[in-house]
């Protein structure tokens, strides 16, 4: 097979392998707030009702929010959660958006890698100097920033597979609708129709 | 200096970066050109200190309320009840429509899910009982706007961590405009289906007060959700925080009362909570560095001697902001708009002395306008896509009345800012 076609079906198959994975992190975070919600709300009857003192429910609860955030990330990706403003580059032809939709790649894949380093940094220094959190739990720091850290990489990979699949389309398919579905922007149209779908969805099941 | 940041971030904005990197690459940039010491170097604690906040975590706990509530299956049962309390008013189920919206906005913090959730139930109706099909697609479009007024709301809950204002505070200011401005809504609808009855479509005999009291039940536990957070927040009795926990356990006893708990609803709903999280934070993330950045550099100071140097006054001021707003929110994405502004607005109007509070429920109400106002106003959208026929022009007209109301309760907040006011001081 030449280039042409096994390099996109090869970055087709690693997004196809990415997706699920995104969704079980997801729903593995947001399982985490969950609990999260149930040992605050525990913990608050327990304080208020019976007077019996707290123990570090709102600890977990905001390193759960780190980290279910970070490992979401990836996920909104992939699904276009992530806003952009494409009033001006809606007008714009295919070939000057597609640019536009590189950009904002890269511009994405920035933040990522800066965000990388810089919780890397961070993880590094609470290695070194073995610290902990100044609450009764005192909860090394380390665990909860390297799980933090590893949603920022998931995500920074999931930008570098998304805009090498976007330069494949571009490039080698030379195809303007594979690298809009797959870099594009969500357009008005797209999104009301994700809402109105599951609104609809959601009224044939309860009826 | 200031020049410079507006520029960057309108063309950041304008190549469709994404809002959280436009920030990002804003600030990063700031740092490079103006920065002493270069600032990234607190990128990494920044980002851990804002991913940590406590306040934020009722963030996703509130979207899941909304996100459980909306699966369940109840507000097909509270349009129902509050169809037999409301619709002896002239404009019939449209009351129903803003009650139902009103409701939901109670317990959930999103315009857009509102708005379709409530579009799914009601429009069918519409076509139905011959109601003018573009004065009640405004209603549910308006209705569904204030989802981010009444408390609990996620906008007030950035807002009042961007702004460093308190959140209790601001959740108990949000009730009175909130609530009012629905009853501006109802009073509208009556006022034009007076004038003009065949707006209102064909009237029905009113519901009897035993069906009215047997559907009550429908409407008992969303009033007693709404009541248990906004009232242990009023009693200082649970942060925002701790009320979305115990909403949370207490919607998913609702869901499962209603019989719409399952597995799979819940995997939905974790799912869509984490991807609306995910979003947020990730400009909140962005945001937060950018108002570092800026006050850092000074930028901040700079924007507050300009404003001071022109002499327009604390009035001329906010009204120049008023209208700053109205023509962005035609452009630009709502929660955006919001977040990208807060750093630069609100130290202006806190030196200018306006209270944060009350400025806050301020411009949720321009940002309620602005998601009903045409090109870029969601709220229009999801509701012509649920309608699926006519245009969307036709949804815009309809909305007409209803952006009047809301300038009217801009003009009300500017000349009695005790509407907002009031309800947090009582509480001290």
């Amino acid at each position: 097979m030449r280039l042409s076609q096994s390099l996109p079906a090869a970055l087709d198959r690693a997004l196809a392998m990415v997706r699920p994975v995104s969704r079980a992190v997801v729903v593995g975070g947001g399982a985490m707030m969950l609990l999260s919600a149930l040992m605050i709300a525990a913990d608050v009857l327990l304080r208020r009702l019976l007077g019996v003192s707290t123990w570090g429910a709102d600890e977990l609860s905001y390193y759960a929010l780190a980290i279910s955030t970070s490992w979401a990330l990836a996920f909104s990706m992939l699904d276009k959660a992530h806003i952009r403003i494409s009033v001006l580059t809606g007008m714009l032809g295919p070939r000057l958006r597609a640019a536009c939709d590189i950009v904002a790649l890269l511009a994405m894949g920035f933040f990522a890698l800066m965000a990388c380093e810089a919780i890397f940094g961070l993880l590094e220094r609470s290695w070194q100097r073995g610290a902990t959190s100044i609450t009764t739990l005192q909860t090394p720091l380390w665990i909860p920033q390297g799980l933090f850290l590893l949603g920022f990489v998931f995500f920074a990979l999931v930008l570098a597979l998304l805009l090498l699949r976007v330069l494949a389309a571009l490039l080698l398919e030379r195809s303007f609708e594979t690298a809009e579905l797959h870099g594009g922007a969500p357009t008005i149209e797209s999104e009301t129709r994700a809402a109105v779908e599951e609104a609809a969805a959601l009224g044939r099941g309860t009826r | 200096m200031l020049l410079t940041s507006i520029i960057l971030l309108l063309l950041l904005l304008a190549l469709s970066i994404p809002v959280a990197a436009s920030l990002f690459v804003l600030a990063f940039s700031l740092d490079e050109l103006f920065a002493r010491a270069p600032l990234i170097a607190a990128f990494g604690n920044q980002l851990w200190e804002t991913s940590t906040s406590f306040i934020l975590v009722a963030i996703p706990l509130f979207v899941l309320v909304g996100e459980i509530l909306q699966r369940s299956g109840i507000a097909g049962k509270v349009y129902d009840a509050l169809d037999a309390w409301l619709s002896w008013l002239p404009g019939g189920l449209m009351h129903a429509n803003i009650g139902t919206a009103t409701l939901f906005s109670a317990t959930s913090g999103s315009s857009v899910a509102t708005a379709a959730t409530v579009g799914t139930i009601a429009l069918p109706q519409a076509q139905r009982f011959g109601y003018d099909e573009r004065f009640f697609a405004g209603s549910i479009a308006a209705g569904g706007t204030l989802g981010i007024l009444i408390p609990p709301s996620i906008n007030l809950i950035i807002y009042g961590f961007l702004s460093k204002t308190s959140i209790p505070q601001l959740f108990l200011a949000g009730i009175v405009p909130g609530l009012g401005l629905a009853l501006i809504f109802m009073v509208i609808i009556v006022v034009l289906c007076w004038f003009r009855p065949e707006w209102g479509g064909t009237r029905r005999a009113a519901a009897g007060m035993a069906e009215r009291l047997k559907k009550l039940v429908h409407l008992v536990p969303v009033l007693i959700l709404f009541a248990f957070i906004i009232g242990s927040i009023y009693a200082g009795w649970a942060t925002p925080t701790e009320a979305a926990a115990v909403g949370t356990v207490a919607a998913l006893a609702m869901a499962w009362a209603f019989g719409g708990l399952s597995w799979r609803m819940l995997r939905d709903a974790l799912e869509g909570t984490m991807r609306t999280t995910a979003m947020i934070m990730l400009i909140l993330l962005a945001a937060n560095f950018l108002n570092f950045i800026l006050a850092s550099i000074g930028l901040t100071n700079q924007l507050l001697a300009l404003i001071t140097d022109a002499q327009l006054g604390p009035m001329g001021t906010l009204l120049l902001l008023v209208a700053f707003y109205v023509v962005l929110g035609f452009f630009v994405e709502t929660l955006s708009l919001m977040i990208i502004t807060i750093p630069l607005v609100t130290p202006l109007m806190m030196q200018l002395g306006f209270d944060m509070v009350w400025f806050g429920i301020l411009l949720i109400v321009l940002i309620e306008m602005a998601l009903i106002t045409p090109p870029v106003g969601l709220n229009l959208y999801v509701v012509q896509g649920v309608r699926n026929r006519g245009t969307l022009g036709d949804v815009v007209v309809g909305a007409i009345p209803f952006v009047v109301a809301m300038a009217l309760m801009v003009v009300l907040l500017i000349l009695f800012p005790q509407i907002a006011l009031f309800v947090p001081q009582l509480a001290g």
